[in-house]
């Protein structure tokens, strides 16, 4: 269900929308939920993307409905590269940061095993700096970083290895861009959990037993649904601004600009929803699926609560 | 002596676990940065850090998801580098070492397309919005700008003209590229594949490799495409195109399977129709409409038969 509003109307908004059916909370909130009812996805649409992201989440309830005051804050971007259109933009970082330092956040981080190279080259670190909040970088190399995490509901990957440091954090944000991959067709929500889990472990999703069967693209896709059952964010900010349709995740490619974020929780809804923009279905991807397989979410647009905004 | 061995050994244990993404300052310096453009080759931009270098499976490391593709192809090395000028505008380098020309072509394919216009740089330079690709030799070159200005167009063209004449080696496209009929071809408009990732990408049969593609082609016309997929000899030709057809048979993105005697059509969820022989070492697959597709299986297998191939 779409509903498309302007500026005016969603200043002047006051309704309530019903919620949205969570599929499981986070394993990391430990906020009370806002009994009042929201819509499940909201898309904000405009030039100026800071903006874009304050506007979603105000219109989910604000910050304060996923960041208790006093809590612990980790945000996974992904600064992969700084070709256009292939890294989430530092000023949707930089709106999510400060809304939770507005929210009384006691402190925020960006968590990455990513070189310190990429937060630089893609203007990522300067907004962390200049909001004041942390960047923790860690050596992708050192195994004794990463904490093995059983994935008992694992159809392919049985046990996961996440950032120990993630684990002193009590809200959890997924910021990815959506964009192109060559491995899978997309990345979103779901893909970029991936960022959490060390390097060793991530490869093994791209080749079973790393010298298997190259052939087996599901293979791929399963570990990353897999994986999306032992992490719940509690918040997912997507950078659908600027992003390349080909050649993914790396780039160059072609890009678009539909100059969207989009926010919510439900992750299996927020990537199909993506997926549209570049015409396909969450059907089309296979994560997408077996996430939806999983009941991490719902794949069918028609029965999620969409808010479209335009600033 | 075998003091000698043990050590040999236990330093092969040691070192070969961090083989790496690395630095050319850190000692481990592949030949593959020979292919930058020396400073002398860049008036007015300066090397920003390192260049950063991925051999082998750690390409990963570097380009993450990006590097299944290349691994697909043969990829054996690549280096990065990062330019900035005065105006605090910024260049990004990427050269690519694949197995052989073939791998550098087939990759080269994957990563273009038929938009963009044609630039004489290398083999079958191109420029797409900000972006250049060519190849040459072993080498896939691709030099990326961050705006569409004709300053910066002008200046990725100057770097990928500074690592072209440092590339001596030349190379050939893959004979089977010669077997698709050239009339009404895209210009840009072949996909050279080495296996069923690169032919995901481009259309999707299966997920799994059900026809054994290991070498075909996707030629890109006004209003069809021809895939020609290659097989070392006409009975593993003809055990494939019936594997795959028995995997078609259970997709539910593929309706109203007709069988005849060479071969099969087929309609795909988007409507087209797909006709599908094995010939010779071949199967060809004609994806247009109901009307023309019978006539250009016809024309491919006309051109396959004036083919050395």
């Amino acid at each position: 269900m779409f509903k498309k509003m302007t500026r005016r109307a969603f200043i002047k908004k006051s309704v309530a929308f019903s919620a949205s059916s969570l599929f499981g909370m986070s394993i990391l909130s430990r906020c009370t939920r806002n009994t009042q009812q929201y819509v499940d996805i909201t898309v904000v649409t405009g030039g100026d993307y800071f903006q874009n992201t304050v506007e979603a989440v105000e219109n989910l309830g604000g910050m304060g409905r996923f960041v208790p005051k006093g809590s612990r804050v980790a945000i996974l971007a992904n600064p992969q590269r700084n070709n256009p259109g292939a890294y989430t933009k530092p000023e949707i970082v930089r709106a999510a940061i400060h809304m939770c330092k507005k929210a009384g956040a006691k402190d925020v981080s960006c968590l990455s095993w990513q070189p310190e190279q990429n937060w630089e080259n893609t203007g990522t670190k300067t907004v962390v700096d200049e909001e004041e909040a942390n960047l923790i970088i860690l050596n992708w190399k050192d195994e004794t970083l990463f904490k093995p995490v059983p994935v008992p509901k694992g159809v392919a990957l049985k046990e996961a290895r996440i950032m120990k440091v993630f684990f002193d954090y009590d809200v959890f944000i997924d910021l990815p861009i959506t964009k192109d991959h060559a491995g899978n067709k997309f990345t979103g929500t779901l893909k970029n959990l991936m960022g959490l889990n060390s390097p060793q472990n991530n490869r093994i999703f791209h080749k079973e037993g790393w010298k298997t069967d190259i052939d087996d693209i599901t293979h791929l896709d399963q570990c990353i649904a897999d994986l999306n059952t032992v992490i719940f964010p509690d918040l997912c900010i997507v950078d659908a601004t600027e992003f390349i349709t080909t050649n993914g995740p790396f780039g160059p490619g072609e890009l678009i600009k539909p100059q969207k974020v989009v926010v919510g929780t439900d992750r299996v809804a927020i990537d199909t929803y993506c997926s549209t923009l570049w015409g396909m279905k969450g059907t089309d991807i296979i994560h997408i699926s077996k996430a939806y397989e999983h009941k991490l979410g719902e794949i069918n647009l028609e029965k999620v609560k969409i808010e479209e905004l335009e600033i | 002596m075998r003091k000698l061995f043990f050590s040999l050994v236990v330093l092969l244990f040691v070192t070969a676990p961090h083989i790496d993404i690395c630095s050319a300052e850190q000692g481990n310096n592949p030949d593959v940065t020979q292919y930058l453009p020396a400073k002398s080759d860049l008036t007015g931009w300066t090397a920003v850090d390192e260049p950063q270098i991925a051999q082998g499976e750690d390409l990963y490391l570097l380009i993450d998801g990006a590097a299944e593709i290349f691994l697909e192809y043969g990829f054996k090395e690549a280096v990065m580098q990062s330019y900035r000028n005065g105006n605090e505008k910024s260049i990004n380098l990427e050269i690519y070492e694949m197995k052989d020309p073939s791998s550098a072509y087939g990759i080269y394919t994957f990563r273009t397309s038929t938009r963009g216009k044609g630039i004489s740089i290398g083999n079958d330079g191109r420029i797409e919005d900000y972006y250049l690709n060519f190849w040459k030799g072993n080498f896939l070159v691709t030099v990326i700008g961050f705006d569409l200005e004709a300053e910066t167009v002008d200046d990725i063209t100057t770097i990928a003209k500074a690592v072209e004449v440092r590339i001596k080696e030349d190379g050939r496209k893959p004979p089977l590229t010669g077997i698709l009929p050239v009339n009404g071809l895209k210009p840009n408009g072949i996909k050279y594949l080495k296996g069923n990732l690169a032919l995901y990408n481009n259309y999707k049969f299966d997920s799994a490799n059900i026809f054994g593609l290991s070498e075909g082609v996707i030629g890109t016309y006004e209003d069809h495409q021809v895939f020609l997929f290659s097989y070392t000899d006409e009975t593993k030709c003809r055990k494939r195109f019936v594997d795959g057809l028995n995997h078609l048979k259970t997709n539910p993105d593929f309706h109203d399977l007709t069988r005849y005697e060479d071969g099969c059509t087929v309609r795909d969820k988007s409507g087209k129709h797909l006709r599908i022989e094995p010939y010779r070492n071949f199967i060809i697959f004609v994806l247009g409409t109901e009307k023309n597709t019978m006539d250009l299986m016809t024309r491919q297998k006309t051109r396959i038969d004036h083919s050395k191939h």
